[in-house]
């Protein structure tokens, strides 16, 4: 029997950019430019974090970033949730074809090609951990700061690069716009695929060989939401223009950010923290 | 008499498609003076929308002038200008609001005219608090309803203090309840001072307006105050164009009761209509 | 009557995003139940969960609790065969010329009927049939460019495509929406003709009272997820009161009856047809007049 359950045409409901949870905690209130820095730190120091030890101290860290932020733990879950399958396969692969690169440590098995030891135990371990923590760490980001104050953030990391002609402020309108339009497009999409289930269309049956076929399955969907794309950025441009919008010319900004002396300290904060992930000898 | 506001003289403009010239809009002239409530109706395809975007330069004429409070829409020089007296909001609710927080979006206009962010805020609160939407201004607009959205559209433009506010059938996708809200706000900026232009086929929206324009391919075949124009609903008819219920049911009442009079077009008024004569018989007893 | 429903809901509840903080109740319990031939309006505040109910009546979405059951075909059970049941309910969404994505009118309406692995001259004599009962010339437009059409023609266009599935059930979510005065009573008389003629049960929701009025037999009110109130558009229009409290409104004739009854005239609030009301207020004049 197909698989033809209710749920699989809802898909925004499961998009989680761009859902700003407001509980105007002190990490809400951080200076976006000195958050943004803050937590690019951060994520960098745990990519590059190889021990068990600066690790555990990683995830301890990410989880009571939503304390402090007062958002429940189980949106940070729920962002995990899909990323299950991803980690197992990674961890199944890394078991089995990272040897080569992690043979140090004891051997604890080794049968055939299958190699395993404790070193490439920890790989996989702390692979496990590193997507956990950088989920939580993304998701604190985006559920605590509006998508306006992320795009200001980066305006103003960016601006530096104006003098080399760099468009900073368009760059940042452009990613205003398309953040603003995710969502508007995953409704569109959600409607279009159940308009056209309903004339008889089959999304993602047959056998997946018949590439031809599932391609031409999605047409249906593809160019009605390209023309209506095409027809919502005709207006959106007519509506800027209406509103006085010449693309290079001079604007002001209608918000100025103040960095106060709690921002810099969390900045101290996370360099310290990441100095330590980097460099501290963790035993383990 | 006070200076018009907008003045179109002799417009005529044209679409080329494929070497072929598709005519729109054929000698169109009418003005529109400070604090009127023009409303325009026709067919799709009547060109009312081409020529509400000629109001505010987004269109130029082929021939003829558009002059907005002294300045030709054709000099592209005073565009900003022109703009910023004549604001405009579109049918579609989630195809103008450019950014992701309700706040933002009222700023978009003001940071195109360089306004300075002391003021900002200030006309930020204006426009958000003229359209009952104060409460709103820290919410992405994906959480609005079509009603909510077009009130963060005309927020957008307030802020920007325009004289006129041209509405492209901007009630068009909303429901009664999101429809009657745009109504309730556009007569209560009209009764403060602003123009507004609404191109619209509700009639009931026409019912409200000082003054009715009525298009038909690409040319005004009627101009005039509401009353008059519904009172002409067979040629209406003929254009397959709504007469508002409290008209027809008037005009029906007058049939067969000929005191009553036929020509409201106010659910009111008709309302006050029965109250008058139902008292007037009562004091003749 | 021991007649058999079409379609019969029975205390359908849906919550989106269950056990997640952004849960979502739509609909907490909602009953219809709907006679072959019948044209039904479903009206309600945006909100009110109309949409997620007539997602369930063609299985895009499945019971989470209640049941749904259209000709006998119980949408809970899990060997329900879909396509059979997406056959016989034609779902018609909002604005559903968006959909067309054929260069050729012909070709777009002939989508459907081709998915169902019909033979050639059975989509061609449905596609024929489709077009002519929304009525456009199937000689003379199936060959046209689907661009070039306008709004009106285009909702026809996906209002065939839909039809050319030969469906029992016609479902159509605010099907005059956006269309200009000529366009929507073009279209809702042939709304009218297919559920007199071509006896097609037609479930509709809308927010324009006075086309509920005009081609409604019955109507369902929902609020919040629940039944308001149901019956025939006099029924349904006499709780005046309660559809406003709701954010519903009513049609014209019916505002302005209520406020009459309200100033102490005795008219029936609910004559929502105009002749009707008028000959309410005229019956009302000559008695203060006697």
């Amino acid at each position: 029997m197909k698989k033809i359950a209710g749920f699989e045409f809802e898909l925004t409901r499961n998009i989680t950019i761009g859902q700003y949870v407001p509980t105007g905690s002190i990490i809400h209130r951080m200076d976006p430019r000195i958050k943004l820095a803050s937590f690019t730190l951060l994520v960098i120091s745990m990519a590059v974090c190889a021990t068990y030890g600066g690790n555990l101290l990683a995830l301890v860290l990410s989880c009571l970033l939503f304390y402090v932020s007062r958002i429940p733990i189980s949106y940070g879950l729920s962002g995990v949730k899909p990323a299950i399958p991803f980690i197992l396969i990674l961890a199944i692969l890394q078991l089995l074809f990272y040897s080569e690169v992690a043979s140090g440590g004891k051997v604890l098995l080794n049968y055939g090609f299958i190699h395993i030891t404790t070193d490439s135990i920890r790989l996989v371990v702390v692979s496990a951990l590193r997507f956990v923590e950088i989920i939580f760490l993304s998701s604190v980001l985006t559920l605590s700061t509006s998508t306006t104050q992320i795009t200001h953030g980066i305006e103003s990391l960016l601006r530096p690069l104006r003098t080399v002609k760099f468009p900073v402020h368009e760059f940042a309108l452009i990613i205003t716009i398309a953040l603003r339009f995710v969502p508007t497009f995953a409704l569109e999409m959600e409607k279009m695929m159940k308009a056209q289930a309903s004339r008889g269309a089959e999304f993602g049956t047959g056998a997946w060989w018949r590439i031809v076929q599932r391609t031409k399955d999605v047409f249906p969907i593809i160019i009605p939401l390209f023309n209506v794309a095409m027809s919502r950025a005709e207006d959106l441009v007519l509506a800027m223009e209406s509103r006085c919008y010449v693309p290079g010319s001079q604007r002001s900004v209608s918000k100025k950010y103040k960095a106060y002396r709690t921002d810099y300290a969390a900045l101290i904060f996370c360099i310290v923290f990441a100095i330590v992930l980097l460099a501290f000898p963790f035993p383990y | 008499m006070a200076q018009p506001l907008i003045q179109v003289k002799n417009l005529s403009f044209e679409y080329v498609v494929n070497q072929t010239k598709i005519g729109v809009l054929h000698d169109i002239s009418f003005e529109v003076s400070p604090g009127e409530y023009v409303v325009i109706i026709g067919h799709n395809g009547s060109g009312k929308s081409t020529l509400s975007k000629q109001l505010n330069g987004i269109l130029t004429p082929v021939s003829g002038d558009v002059i907005v409070n002294g300045w030709n829409t054709k000099e592209r020089s005073s565009i900003r200008e022109i703009r910023q007296k004549v604001g405009m909001v579109f049918q579609h609710p989630d195809n103008q609001i450019v950014a992701t927080i309700v706040e933002d979006d009222v700023a978009f206009g003001l940071e195109n005219l360089e306004i300075p962010p002391s003021e900002m805020q200030e006309r930020i609160d204006f426009a958000l608090t003229a359209v009952g939407m104060n409460e709103f201004r820290n919410r992405p607009p994906h959480y609005l309803s079509g009603g909510q959205k077009q009130r963060v559209a005309i927020a957008g433009i307030l802020a920007m203090k325009p004289d006129c506010l041209v509405l492209d059938e901007a009630t068009s996708m909303l429901d009664t309840h999101g429809r009657n809200e745009i109504l309730k706000v556009v007569r209560k900026l009209n009764d403060e001072g602003m123009a507004i232009i609404s191109v619209t086929h509700h009639m009931s929206e026409a019912a409200q307006a000082s003054r009715v324009i009525v298009i038909e391919k690409g040319r005004i075949i009627m101009d005039g105050a509401p009353h008059k124009i519904f009172q002409q609903a067979e040629q209406l008819k003929r254009l397959h164009l709504d007469v508002p219920v409290a008209s027809q049911i008037a005009r029906k009442i007058q049939a067969h009761y000929q005191d009553f009079n036929g020509t409201l077009i106010h659910n009111d008024e008709i309302i006050k209509e029965v109250v008058r004569l139902s008292q007037r018989e009562v004091t003749f007893f | 009557m021991t007649e058999q429903p079409i379609l019969e809901v029975k205390h359908l509840q849906h919550i989106y995003m269950k056990g997640t903080p952004l849960e979502h109740h739509a609909l907490s319990g909602v009953s219809l139940k709907i006679n072959k031939g019948e044209c039904i309006a479903v009206i309600g505040h945006t909100g009110s969960g109309k949409s997620t109910l007539i997602q369930h009546v063609n299985g895009l979405m499945r019971p989470q609790s209640g049941e749904v059951v259209v000709d006998g075909m119980n949408l809970s059970d899990p060997k329900l065969d879909i396509r059979l049941l997406r056959r016989k309910v034609g779902l018609v969404f909002q604005n559903p010329e968006d959909q067309i994505f054929e260069k050729i009118i012909g070709d777009d309406i002939a989508y459907g009927p081709f998915k169902m692995g019909l033979p050639i001259k059975e989509v061609r004599d449905r596609v024929k049939w489709a077009m002519e009962v929304v009525g456009l010339s199937f000689d003379e437009m199936k060959d046209r460019a689907t661009y070039a059409l306008s709004g009106g023609q285009k909702r026809k266009v996906a209002l065939a495509g839909v039809l050319a599935l030969r469906p029992d059930i016609l479902v159509l979510d605010e099907p005059t929406a956006g269309l200009d005065p000529r366009s929507r009573n073009e279209l809702l008389e042939k709304l009218k003709t297919l559920n007199e003629q071509e006896k097609i049960t037609i479930i509709f929701v809308s927010h324009n009272m006075e086309e509920v009025a005009y081609l409604a037999g019955r109507i369902y009110v929902l609020a919040d997820g629940r039944n308001l109130v149901e019956g025939t558009p006099e029924e349904v229009f006499g709780e005046a009161d309660t559809l406003k409290k709701h954010h519903i409104g009513a049609p014209d004739t019916v505002e302005i009856l209520g406020q009459l009854k309200a100033k102490g005239f005795a008219v029936r609030p609910n004559a929502y047809q105009l002749e009707e009301a008028a000959k309410e207020i005229i019956a009302v004049l000559r008695q203060d007049g006697r």
